[in-house]
């Protein structure tokens, strides 16, 4: 499942997550640095690591790692 | 904007807050700020620490009412740096913060803080407002206010929006921030409603509450309509949206053309706005697509003259000054109404506004202003000699570290910048480079973050 392990990297790297902290713990809004913005930032590295283009309810869907998964899954992406 | 206006409102809306859809209107309004003014005594200097709540918008109106000097910060700094405001200004009341010393509860009042000692300083007659002037490197200084500027400012903006009483906005950025404050106060004074939400704008409950509450207009800062244009934004407002306005700095030119594009198809307005914590904010709006790219005219009481390439503005709305220290805060008008705004730029022929560039090392990043000195200063303090550039939403700081740092770097500096960590690029060399007179070696440093 190398597509996980990928996502996780776009968790930690976006969020800037101390070592230790589980990606499949967050929700949006959870944490300070998962704001609106944050979320984008988060959007734009899945679309880039990935290579795929969400629309624009998936992007509001995407609330948290199970549901990057799935909707990674959707479009395909070997997650 | 004061209580005698907003009783003969009645049973208008005015406020709601997340959590509940049940309206403030502003005969309640009028109650909560007139109880809040009475308690508050002899003009005490306070300082108010809120996030986006019907509580801190009470408090706020309740100072301008009693005539308390009031410096008005967000709930969320960085730790600190709500104490150090406090050591530096003593103030004689704290309220949304427990100092860390030298302050008791106020009985039956909670969370306001009475100053124990007497050393508090007499602000100046004219001082209303304290703002700081950066939402977050730490610095201490802050813009003082009148209240005639901050009247004039709100009715200035009421007449230059047409905003009428059966408006409404959201209001999702904090009041501490003066766009946000300019927002809450042009509709207060024009009998409108806000409806304030710390819902983030990704998420389906923002635009459901939006649409459940027929708001009718929305502010965004530049990053907002990044953002919105890749959410997809004519998939989202709904039909009651139909005036959204723009400021906190420069937007681009397609970005202006595609959300003017949206707005008039939907029947509605795109406003671009100019402004300066230093004028209350407003100085210039801009109905768009006319004269794109530009930032508008001056608004009603104001003018623009260019001195030297520098843009120079006039009106009522310009600030006493600014303030370092406890001491400052007993002077008077120093501006006469005229604001170097340190930004550069023309008028042309029909006395429209074009930005050309910054005579100051200062940037917007994620609508908050940095000065790019303080962010250096900071940077050097904390870990080790840095420049920092920004473009492109992001600030990239050149550090003199080990590699290995640059993860705690990014974390404690996202944390202290209050920059979403993403928003922050760390890039560790060995040495600086440096111009033969020892200064940092700028075009050098853009050339290594290029």
């Amino acid at each position: 499942m190398a597509g996980v392990a990928e996502l996780e990297t776009c968790f930690v790297e976006t969020f800037a997550l101390e070592p230790g902290t589980d990606p499949r713990s967050l929700q949006f809004q959870g944490i300070p640095e998962w704001d609106s913005v944050g979320h984008m930032q988060l959007i734009a590295a899945i679309e880039m690591s990935f290579d795929v283009m969400l629309e624009t309810q998936e992007v509001l869907d995407m609330s948290s790692f199970d549901k990057a998964v799935e909707i990674l899954q959707r479009h395909g992406a070997g997650v | 904007m004061n209580c005698a206006q907003f009783a003969e409102r009645g049973a208008a809306p005015a406020l709601l807050e997340d959590g509940t859809d049940r309206w403030l209107d502003y005969r309640g309004l009028t109650q909560a700020v007139g109880a809040a003014a009475d308690r508050l005594g002899d003009r005490p200097l306070v300082f108010l620490f809120t996030g986006l709540t019907i509580a801190g918008c009470v408090a706020y109106l309740a100072c301008l009412e009693a005539g308390a000097p009031t410096g008005l910060f967000g709930a969320g700094l960085p730790p600190g740096r709500a104490d150090a405001l406090i050591r530096l200004y003593r103030p004689h009341l704290v309220v949304g913060h427990a100092p860390e010393a030298g302050y008791a509860e106020v009985a039956g009042q909670a969370g306001w803080y009475r100053r124990l000692g007497d050393d508090a300083p007499v602000p100046h007659p004219d001082l209303a407002l304290l703002l700081s002037t950066s939402g977050s490197t730490g610095s201490p200084k802050l813009v003082r206010l009148s209240r005639h500027a901050i009247d004039s400012n709100a009715a200035a903006i009421v007449r230059s929006l047409g905003i009428a009483p059966n408006q409404r906005s959201v209001l999702n950025l904090p009041f501490s921030y003066s766009y946000g404050l300019s927002v809450l106060n042009s509709h207060l004074a024009a009998g409108a409603s806000v409806l304030l939400t710390r819902e983030g704008l990704t998420g389906a409950g923002f635009w459901q509450r939006l649409a459940a509450h027929q708001v009718t207009s929305m502010p965004g800062v530049p990053m907002v309509y990044e953002m919105l244009r890749r959410l997809g934004f004519e998939n989202l407002a709904p039909p009651s949206l139909v005036t959204l306005t723009q400021a906190g700095g420069k937007l681009a030119a397609p970005l202006i053309r595609h959300f003017s594009d949206i707005m008039t198809a939907r029947g509605g307005r795109f406003f671009v706005m100019y402004g300066a914590t230093e004028a209350a904010p407003r100085m210039a709006v801009l109905r768009a697509p006319e004269k794109l790219g530009a930032v508008g005219r001056a608004i009603p009481g104001g003018r623009f003259e260019i001195e030297d390439g520098e843009i120079i503005y006039h009106g009522p709305n310009v600030m006493l000054g600014y303030a370092e220290s406890a001491q400052d805060l007993t002077l008077g008008d120093r501006l006469s109404g005229r604001l170097a705004t340190g930004d550069l730029g023309h008028l042309d022929d029909d006395g429209v506004l074009w930005i050309t560039g910054r005579a100051k090392r200062i940037a917007k990043v994620n609508g908050l202003r940095f000065n790019l000195d303080e962010v250096e200063a900071l940077v050097t303090a904390r870990f080790a000699p840095a420049a920092v550039i920004a473009a492109d939403e992001r600030l990239t700081l050149l550090i003199e570290a080990d590699d290995r740092r640059s993860a705690e770097i990014r974390r404690d500096l996202a944390t202290a910048l209050a920059l979403p960590p993403a928003s922050v690029r760390i890039q560790c060399v060995a040495r600086l480079p440096l111009s033969e007179n020892g200064k940092i070696d700028r075009d050098a440093v853009g050339r290594l973050v290029a």
